[in-house]
């Protein structure tokens, strides 16, 4: 019942929380608004405000005017330099100033300038020539893309994975408050049959290590900014995102090891079948507790799914995330803008999925984390979930014909 | 209300790069870095047009909005400044930015391109004016000694142009109808009324 309490509230604090990113995600895109003065201070953080002197800024400016105008006239006053000017954020009662009107109200002035500038307007547009200066990307002029690729990113990505991270969680926590455990009908046995080798369990724990720190990482770089930064503080949060972008490509190493070995071990095993379908029909026995659970291989169709899952959501990762860590040396703005996307999206489609593989394999279902951990599991666990692959044990002689008692 | 921008008069620029020089000298900007380019444009046909660009210094700028550690910002007069102490090095200010103007002193990103270099529009950055420090971070603070970009001050042609945005546009206006012809303000619906194109 404790558990199942738990799990409830979990499941309405994970609600709550998919409200408050509705409400957030609902609202108004958020506009950059300017924050400082242009001596600056930590970025957004410590804003010394004001600009003195634009008088001088203003006088210089009009020097770029048509030289008939300005130039040496007799008639005309003479160019001033605006040179020998104070400093500009020291004012001449030396206080720092303000901003003469609100954050959101000088951005809105920037704006209403539409009107007296739409002579000059052109539509926005992609513009790509040639450039005699060396680098990469340095011939396109304009990608009015960049500003899609951040809608995107700060909109449908981050909220969307939001929604889907606890939306997941929710779930599962309704689920199992109402169903509770999966647990072994027949009660344990006491006789244990070896279900994962050592290799396979250290393959899996070095890929579900990386995966953890990789999401982690991943999450610091995404939301960091948002929910971590503002307890940490600029600097300290500084340091974090530095060691956080560092271990996430450290850990591709791992990590594609972790998963090409997984490929190669278990893809045989993970072809679908009929007895997938008839499984899934069933809802694989965990759905309705009194639904005998059908029988499976050594790979049950939502192990399956998780497989299948893991391989082709690892290795997109690990593709996009290999194209971005060469920057513009195969792809041009779009490819890159759109390996992002799809790495930031897999990524927490993936961390939603492993999320409801953790709990199957741990709270979700009595005796299942012994097949990972232990790599032995009870026999009436392996009677009960994988019939066919016991059935296969028995022949083989590796596990005890009768149901013990 | 003074609002700095950049504009390039498309007509004027000869590409002779004299901006993109004379600001990687004045902020002795590394090798492999450019906080001003001159892009051309249909190079060889009777449309070609070369235009200097570099930071726009954008309304809602993109990459503020999606640095990852927000160490972008921006100024009550436009001008869009960073905190290269904060910086990870990831490039997606570079992904979001519709001129290409954030630059790495890395190619390559295994985990970091270093710190990330941009023009300051001669502003310097969060360091006190024309320290020791704001000069080897972010190069020379203009602005504070009451002169504008050097980009723009030194354009032979005066085809770059820097200063409040009202200013440049009427310096603009003036010259289109002087001379009878132009291309427009090449950028600025993308830089200074991006989001109110979209709608």
């Amino acid at each position: 019942m404790m558990l199942r309490g738990i799990a409830a509230f979990v499941g309405v604090v994970c609600l709550a929380l998919i409200a408050w990113i509705a409400v957030l995600a609902l609202g108004p895109e958020h506009r950059v608004l300017p924050t400082n003065g242009v001596i600056g201070g930590q970025a957004a953080d410590d804003p010394v405000q004001g600009t003195g002197g634009r008088e001088a800024l203003d006088q210089r400016a009009r020097l770029m005017d048509w030289r008939g105008d300005t130039g040496p006239s007799p008639d005309a006053p003479a160019p001033q330099a605006g040179r020998n000017e104070p400093p500009l954020a020291v004012l001449p009662d030396g206080g720092p100033r303000v901003f003469e009107v609100s954050p959101r109200e000088t951005y809105e002035a920037w704006l209403a300038r539409v009107q007296e500038d739409d002579p000059l307007l052109q539509d926005p547009a992609f513009h790509a020539g040639s450039s005699t200066l060396p680098g990469r990307a340095m011939q396109v002029f304009e990608q009015p893309q960049g500003r899609d690729w951040r809608s995107t990113r700060n909109g449908l990505i981050s909220y969307g994975g939001g929604f889907l991270v606890f939306g997941v969680t929710a779930l599962l926590a309704f689920f199992l408050a109402i169903r509770g455990r999966v647990e072994v009908k027949e009660g344990f046995s006491g006789r244990t049959v070896q279900r994962f080798n050592l290799i396979e369990r250290a393959n899996h724990w070095m890929t579900a290590v990386s995966f953890l720190l990789l999401a982690l990482t991943g999450i610091v770089i995404l939301y960091g900014t948002n929910i971590i930064r503002p307890w940490l503080g600029p600097s300290l949060f500084g340091d974090l995102a530095q060691g956080s972008v560092w271990l996430h490509m450290a850990l591709l190493v791992p990590f594609t090891l972790g998963i090409s070995l997984m490929f190669a071990m278990w893809v045989w095993q993970n072809i679908i079948t009929g007895i997938d379908l008839k499984w899934l029909k069933k809802g694989g026995g965990m759905v309705n507790p009194n639904v005998e659970p059908p029988p499976a291989p050594r790979f049950n169709a939502g192990q399956k799914i998780i497989f299948w899952l893991v391989v082709i959501g690892g290795f997109t990762l690990i593709a996009t995330g290999i194209i971005m860590m060469f920057p513009f040396i195969v792809f041009g703005y779009d490819g890159m803008q759109l390996a992002q996307s799809i790495h930031a999206g897999a990524a927490l489609a993936m961390i939603a999925v492993i999320i409801g593989h953790i709990y199957i394999g741990t709270v979700g279902m009595e005796g299942a984390f012994d097949a990972m951990w232990s790599g032995r599991v009870d026999r009436n666990w392996a009677h009960e979930h994988h019939l066919i692959w016991y059935e296969k044990l028995v022949r083989k002689g590796k596990a005890p014909p009768e149901p013990a008692e | 209300m003074a609002r700095m921008k950049f504009l390039c008069d498309a007509e004027r620029c000869i590409e002779c790069n004299a901006c993109s020089t004379v600001c990687k000298n004045e902020h002795q900007v590394p090798w492999g870095m450019l906080r001003r380019r001159v892009v051309t444009l249909n190079d060889g046909d009777p449309e070609e047009r070369s235009i200097a660009i570099s930071c726009m210094h954008c309304t809602d700028a993109p990459c503020i909005a999606v640095c990852p550690v927000s160490c972008i910002y921006q100024t009550d007069t436009g001008i869009v400044l960073h905190d290269k102490d904060l910086c990870i090095g990831c490039g997606y200010c570079f992904y979001a930015c519709p001129f290409g103007a954030p630059q790495f002193p890395k190619a390559t990103n295994f985990g970091s391109r270093g710190d990330m270099d941009k023009c300051t529009f001669c502003a310097g950055g969060p360091e006190a004016d024309n320290s020791e420090e704001e000069y080897l971070k972010y190069g020379r603070n203009r602005i504070a000694e009451g002169k504008l970009p050097l980009c723009a001050e030194v354009c032979s042609t005066r085809a770059l142009l820097a200063g409040d945005g009202a200013i440049v546009a009427d310096i603009y206006k003036e010259r289109v109808v002087k001379r009878g012809y132009g291309s427009g303000a090449w950028g600025w619906s993308t830089a200074y009324y991006g989001p109110l194109m979209g709608e």
